[in-house]
Order: C-alpha cells, then structure tokens, then sequence
C-alpha cells in the first residue's frame, strides 16, 4: 500500500476585487442626489433613501425615534394599514429609521415595480399624515421598547461609552425617557418633520435589474415633484462634537447580579475623510476585527474568557469612534481588561507582522467585495458612502488606498487611535464584585450602586 | 432564468450540490453533517453543539486556528450552526479561494484534531456563549430553549435544553468526541452544497480531489424522533428577572414538513398571513387596531427558517406585550383570527403574501452563502436541492389547503402557551 503525501494547502486565489461598472449619478432641481447601478442577478430593485436631518440636537432624541415609525402609520391619502397592504401587493418591503445624522428607508421591490415603489416612498417620506390614533399607538410601542432597551445589558454598555465619547452631542445616542416618549405631541412630530425632512441634501441610490437612466427619469416623475419647501433651511448638519474630557480610571455600571461583564473600550479616531483611514481599518483589523485578530485570539481562543469579542470603528457623519467589546464571565473581568489593554499597547508600540498585515488587507478587500456582490449589500454600502458625503468611485479608491497601505502606516494609525492612555473605559456588571478586582488596574468609579 | 442544480454522490456516500450562477463573483460553500441536538442523549445535553465548536479548533493537516486564518486571509468568511436536525459549517469566498475552503472542510471531515486542553477552552466559550444570549440577556432563551420544548414534547430527544447545562458541558470528554465523531461525521452523512461563481464540472472535480479519498464508514440509520400530538392544552409560566415587559409564546404542533408536505407549505403560507410583517393580520390587530401589543412574530421549532427541521416540529407565535393582565386577550384574539382563517381564506388575500414571499425568496438567493445553506438543508432532509429555488411556486401551489390547516392544526388542544413573567425592574 502506497501513502499519498498530503495535497498541498491551496492558494487564496486572486485578489478580490470590485469594480462599480455603469453608473447614474445625478442631481434633481429640489435637491435630491440620484445614484443608480445596474445590477441583474435577481429580477429586484434595491433602494436606499436617506434624508439628511440638519443640526439635530440631543433634544431630538424621542422625535429620532418616534417619525421613522410615523411615516409608516399613515401618508398621503392612506392610513397605516392602506400603505402596509399597497407595500406588500406589489412584493416590496421598507423599512424605516434615524440617527442623528439621516432619517433613512429601505426598499425593495421586483424590477417591475420601481415607478410604484418610488410612489409610495415619495408619499411615506414627504407626506405623513400623523393620524391622531396612530401617534399614540407608536408612543406607547416606543415606550415599551425604550424600557426593553434600558434592560438590555449590550446595550446599556454601548449606550455608557457612547456617552463619555460624545458629551452632550446627539452621538451619544441617548435613550429618551419614557415619560418625553408618552409626551411627544403630533404636532411637535409634524413640526420636526416640516423642518428637517426635504429634499435638499438628501438621496436616493437604487441597485437592481434596471437601466440607471430609467432610474433617473423614474425617480423624476416621483421624488423629483417633492417641493424643496419653504421652511428655514436646516444647517448642513450636526455640530462636530467637542472632545471628550480625557479618559480616565474605569466607570463601571452596577448590574447587580450580573453573572458577565461588559466591556466597551474606545476612543474617538480619525474617520473616513482622512487619507490614513485605509491604515486604521487593517489596524483594527489585525486588533479585533476578525477571527483572527489579536483580540479574538487571545481574550476567546487562549483564555475562554469570552464568546464573541470585536473591535471596529464606528462612523458617523461628522466623527468617528474606535470601540472594543467584549461580554466576559464577572470572574475574569480584570484579567479580560488587562489583555485588552496588553494587546492595545502592544498594537500602539510594536509593529504588526507581514502576514498579518497581508491577511487583513485581503480580508477587509474581501469583505467588501463581497457585500458589493448582492443588490441589497451594494445598495447599502453606496447609500453609506452618500451620506457620508462620499463619491461612489471612493469604493474602488478605497480598495486601491488598501493595498498601498504599508506596515509603517499601519503602525502610526495604531500609534494615534489604539493607545491604551487614550481610552475610555466602561464596565456594565456586577460591581460588589468586579470594582475591587479592577482596582488594580486603575481608578474605579461607580455608578447605579 | 433558468437555475442549474447539478447533484451527485461520491463513492465514499457524501453527496454533492452545485448552484452554479456565473453573473456573481463570489461563491460559497456549506456543508452540512446530518446530525443536531435532537440525537443528544441524557447526559450530553449540548454536545452536538459543542461539537460545532471544536471543529474549528484543527485538523489532520491544518493546527488550531489555521483554517479561520486561510478564510480570512483569502478574503473570506466562515462560521457555523447548530440546529434539532443538523450542524451546519460554511464559508462564502471570492471565487478564486473556493478550493482553499474545500481542502479545509475535507481536513475536518477527514479528522479533527482536538486536545485536551481546546476541548477545555471552548466548553469556557460556550458557557459565556450561553451567558451572553440566555443567562444574562432579557428574554434570552426565549421560547425556544426552555419554555415551548418541554410543553409541546414528551421526549428527552425533542424537549431538552439544546444549549446544555453547564454540568453536561463540563462532563464532555474527548472520549465523547471521537464517539460523536465516528457516528455522525463521516461522508455518507454529510452533505457539501457549492453555490456562486464556479462551473459545476469544476467544482466537482475539485470536491473529488479533497473529500474523494476520506474513507467510507457505515452510516447508523437515523432513528425515529416522532411522537403523539399533545391530549390538550398546555401552559408554563417563567419569571425572567431581566425582563421589564412580558412576553407571551403559543406554540403549536405542525403537520410534518417532508410527510404532509402541502399541509406543512400551506402552513407557512397561514404563519405568514398572520405575523408576516406590518400587514400581517395578527400585527394589524394586535398591533394596530387593538393595541394590546407592541410586537407579534412567528418562529419556527428548527428556529431560523421553516426548512431546517424534519417532524416533529412546531409554529410558535411570539408576542411582546406592555402589562401581564393582558395575555387572555391577546390569546383570545389570535385564536379569533385563526378562526377566521379556518373559515376561508380568498386568493385574493394571499396573493400579496405570495408576492411578499417571492421577493424575499429572490433577495435571499443573493446572498450565495444563504442559497448554499438552504440548498444543502433541502438536500439532507428530503433529497431535492432544486427545491431552494422553487419554494415561491410551491408555496402558491398550497393555498387551497390553508383554511384545512388552520381548522385541523391550530386548535388549543394542540398548542402549548407559555407565559414570560417580567422580574425586572422596570
């Protein structure tokens, strides 16, 4: 009997790539920006449109929440239930919601049925009714899902390292009360939408099995009869957030009883406008982006302190965040921290090595190409890139920016956005015992106790 | 179009499915190992899942860590999942990496590779897998661990906990592993399903060259899972003290998904009428008119689809709601509309949900590595992949048959309702 030597592990293939091919991209006269890609592998449109919401306060808060909802309970001459049943007659689906920076819908619909859809999207988005039953209705189901949240550990964590990057700024994305949610009036909802809701400064991206120009003619005949309106312009957009005071000791929110904690590490970073970008990406790749990062590697795969850890970089319109998570068994909190903060200054003082360097770049380049593959993933990726005041070709840019980026660039943004004295930390547990265990490591301060 | 489904089975037993769509640059891979939760016996409740785990933690030629390295380095991603029929891997790939995936998932069909001392780190990640979703999450577990199982099951196979107890977890030894492994992972019981941008005489060649030598092992036949229909209604109540809002679940035995195949579709078919989305029947009452609650959905006992679970199974609706006192109306209108659904429905009201059907059928063949996971369920449970691209019509096909369903299946006496009690504070 012979024994056939092993076969060879197999190459990767050749790089990925991504190319955006035929492209519409105009401006209509009340404002709006078109931008249409023909993509034909499912008989479906994908469309995208996002409102830009001007200089959004933390007082908006509940209106962020509550008009997304509105626009689906009744536009135009239809009630709620009229403009559900007429979405789903002609197979399309939206959904609808808001951060500080866009009030943003999701469609899709077959190829056939684009002149409707972008119909009944003009109505949703640029004529809500507000009906009186309705608005009480949602107040009370944002209510209730603002008291599911405050329960929800994930995102109380998230919610307090939100808080410390962004101080007083609509970034921190603060939970409403549930007495301003039971408050909100329909006529303050119909007056934050009269203000802040036109076509001036915001867009419409549409992926699917359609001639781009048709699109355009299309989107002419519906979004384009929106009245620019009348009402003070709104300013361009949120202010920039001031920075944070400078991090300091460790906030850890009592849970009592908590049998994990969760961590949020982060600090603010550089966003997509800055040409070191690219650089930053493959850092927090090799940092945590990934299976294989450094972080998953150590805090899951060497220790078992953790099921589902990761780093990434969180964008919005006018900043940008670096933020690390991870939900650790309460006993091995400080040991989960200390490895954080081992392998953060570990990214910040050494380099990474070339094999690293090489897998994250085809990772990152990978993971793009393959959300641009579908109709809805591209969709969604263009309409972030709009809104981000981005150019759609900045894709391929971005893709060309990866593969220059060098293992110096990598270590300078590092150096710059993965600095452990620059991070904030936040620690949503048990804190009768993981304070003590923490104190160690820094100053300790709790709240909720 | 016309979809090409090209299907084949290799000496050694393991069947082959390629999908191939040459307009997309991407291609995924999934295979999928003909054994879930349900085959746990007494003792090693969440094994089959912990499994899962170790089969990413080595192989023959590939040491811990390795195979989540060449993935990723190759552009691409990996995971799996763990169902009551089946575990599921997969990986979706630019089109170049696909036979770098293939050499991966023969290593492990071929032999995993677990230590000691990786059997000990991933039980400690999966009890911080099983905080994370269940012990520290409000309404974690909800109904699909803990609560419906055990009321709508007699059996230990079909009711228990497929997370496992931390005991049973800390207990699994290697021993085990090799058991588990040379009963249910060998070629005959596994299905390898290729969907996207490769041609199908390529693939198979390749799939040959990497799984073609792994030798042949007996397959022990599946045993039977099946077991009566419930004598009467039942209920359980839990306190979450997580939650600050109840919620309730009504779970009802489902005629079999392969066996009653028309009756199962047409009671899809009813499931979606009911709580598919804002026009659903069950939202617009519940939801909208009546105002008893803030949201109301439907899962399935195989958990994330309809087609990932043989018989017995069940059709669970899920309702969110604002004050306990409120759960015998909402009971009381849910078996109103189906009633109303036992008493006719017209095409012309399920015509819109078929549409809404075929739309998300045709986003959900978009994503290749959906269509691979899909197509290799279809494959595994009832021999006919193809099926992952005729669902729309065969759903259309059972319409006739929802009223039947609805006024034969969805009666109380064939339902467990389980109450969730908020212990939060709210």
């Amino acid at each position: 009997m012979t024994v056939e030597p092993p076969l060879q592990v197999p190459g990767p293939g050749p790089y990925p790539s991504v190319a955006l091919g035929d492209l519409s991209d105009v401006r209509m006269p009340n404002g709006m920006r078109v931008v249409a890609v023909r993509r034909s592998q499912v008989p479906l449109v994908q469309l995208r449109l996002q409102v830009a919401l001007g200089d959004v306060r933390t007082r908006d808060a509940t209106a962020l929440r509550l008009l997304p909802k509105m626009l689906l309970a009744g536009s135009g001459a239809r009630s709620g239930s009229e403009m559900a049943a007429a979405i789903q007659r002609i197979g399309a689906s939206v959904d609808t919601w808001a951060d500080p920076d866009h009030l943003s819908l999701a469609a899709s619909a077959p190829r056939g049925r684009m002149a409707q859809i972008l119909e009944l999207l003009t109505d949703i988005v640029a004529h809500p009714s507000f009906p009186v039953a309705e608005v009480a209705g949602e107040r009370e189901r944002v209510a209730q899902e603002v008291l599911q949240e405050a329960a929800d550990p994930l995102a109380v964590a998230t919610r307090a390292l939100e808080a410390a990057l962004f101080p007083g700024h609509p970034y921190a994305d603060p939970l409403p009360s549930v007495a301003s949610v039971r408050r909100a009036s329909r006529g303050a909802l119909r007056a934050f939408h009269d203000a802040r809701v036109h076509p001036r400064g915001s867009s419409l991206v549409v992926v699917g099995d359609v001639d781009p120009d048709e699109v355009a003619e299309a989107a002419r005949n519906t979004l384009g009869e929106w009245s620019a309106g009348t009402g003070p312009a709104p300013a361009d957009a949120v202010e920039e957030p001031r920075a944070p005071a400078s991090a300091r000791g460790i906030l850890v929110v009592h849970r009592p009883g908590a049998v994990q904690s969760n961590l949020r590490v982060g600090t603010r970073c550089q966003g997509r406008h800055d040409p070191a970008f690219p650089a930053l990406m493959l850092a927090m790749t090799v940092f945590g982006g990934s299976f294989t990062s450094r972080l998953v590697t150590n805090l899951r795969e060497r220790n078992g302190y953790t099921y589902s850890p990761r780093a990434g970089i969180d964008e919005h319109r006018r900043a940008a965040a670096v933020s690390i998570r991870a939900e650790v068994a309460t006993e091995v909190t400080s040991r989960a921290l200390a490895e954080v903060r081992y392998e953060l200054a570990r990214m910040a003082t050494a380099p990474v090595t070339a094999e690293e360097l090489e897998s994250s770049r085809r990772y990152v380049t990978g993971v793009v190409a393959m959300s641009s593959a579908t109709q809805g993933g591209l969709a969604g990726v263009l309409a972030g890139l709009v809104g981000n005041d981005l150019d759609p070709p900045y894709l391929e840019a971005f893709v060309d920016a990866l593969a220059r980026v060098d293992a110096e660039a990598v270590s300078e943004a590092s150096a710059r956005a993965l600095a452990p004295a620059a991070m904030t930390t936040v620690v949503v547990g048990d804190a009768d015992v993981v304070a003590d265990a923490l104190s160690p490591l820094d100053l300790v301060e709790v709240v909720g106790r | 179009m016309e979809a090409v489904v090209d299907t084949t089975t290799l000496a050694n037993g393991l069947k082959v499915v390629v999908l191939p769509d040459p307009s997309t640059s991407v291609v995924a891979l999934a295979v999928h190992y003909d054994v879930g939760f349900r085959s746990e016996p007494p003792g090693s409740t969440g094994f089959a899942h912990l499994f899962e785990h170790l089969m990413f933690q080595g192989s023959e030629h590939l040491d811990k860590g390795e195979l989540p390295r060449l993935i990723q380095g190759s552009g691409g991603i990996f995971n799996g999942f763990t169902r009551p029929d089946a575990t599921v891997y997969f990986e979706q790939l630019p089109a170049g990496a696909l036979e770098l995936a293939l050499y991966c998932e023969a290593d492990r069909m071929r032999a995993p590779k677990i230590t000691e001392e990786n059997l000990s780190n991933q039980i400690a990640v999966v009890k911080e897998e099983i905080r994370v979703n269940v012990l520290n999450q409000p309404y974690g577990g909800f109904p699909w661990l803990v609560d419906l199982p055990p009321l709508l099951f007699e059996t230990f196979a079909n009711a228990h906990n497929g997370y496992g107890s931390f005991d049973d977890l800390d207990a699994a030894s290697l021993e085990d592993v090799r058991g588990f492994f040379d009963r249910y992972y060998c070629p005959a019981n596994a299905v390898v399903t290729i969907a996207g941008a490769v041609d199908a005489a390529s693939a198979h060649t390749m799939v040959e060259r990497y799984f073609g030598d792994i030798p042949e092992r007996d397959v022990a036949p599946r045993p039977s899972f099946s077991e009566p229909l419930l004598s009467g209604e039942r209920r359980s109540e839990r306190v979450d003290s997580h939650a600050p809002l109840p919620a309730l679940a009504i779970g009802y035995r489902v005629p079999d998904p392969i066996g009653d195949e028309e009756r199962y579709d047409a009671t899809v078919l009813m499931a979606s009428l009911l709580t598919h989305g804002s026009a659903s029947r069950l939202f617009d009452r519940l939801v909208r008119r009546e105002k008893l609650a803030s949201d109301v959905g439907a899962m399935w006992g195989g958990l994330d689809s309809a087609w990932t679970s043989r018989d017995p199974t069940y059709l669970a609706f899920v309702v969110h709601y604002p004050d306990t006192g409120l759960a015998e109306r909402i009971i009381s209108s849910i078996d109103d509309e189906i009633d109303a659904v036992a008493a006719g429905v017209p095409a012309s009201a399920l015509e819109p949900v078929l549409a809404q059907l075929t739309s998300e059928h045709w986003m959900h063949v978009d994503r290749k590595y959906e269509l691979a996971v899909q197509a290799g369920f279809f494959e595994q449970q009832r021999g006919r992949a193809r099926l992952a691209f005729e669902l729309a019509d065969r759903l259309a096909a059972a319409a006739s048959r929802v009223s039947d369903v609805a006024a034969e299946w969805f009666a109380p006496r064939n339902r467990g309702v389980c109450i969730l009690v908020p212990g939060g504070a709210s």
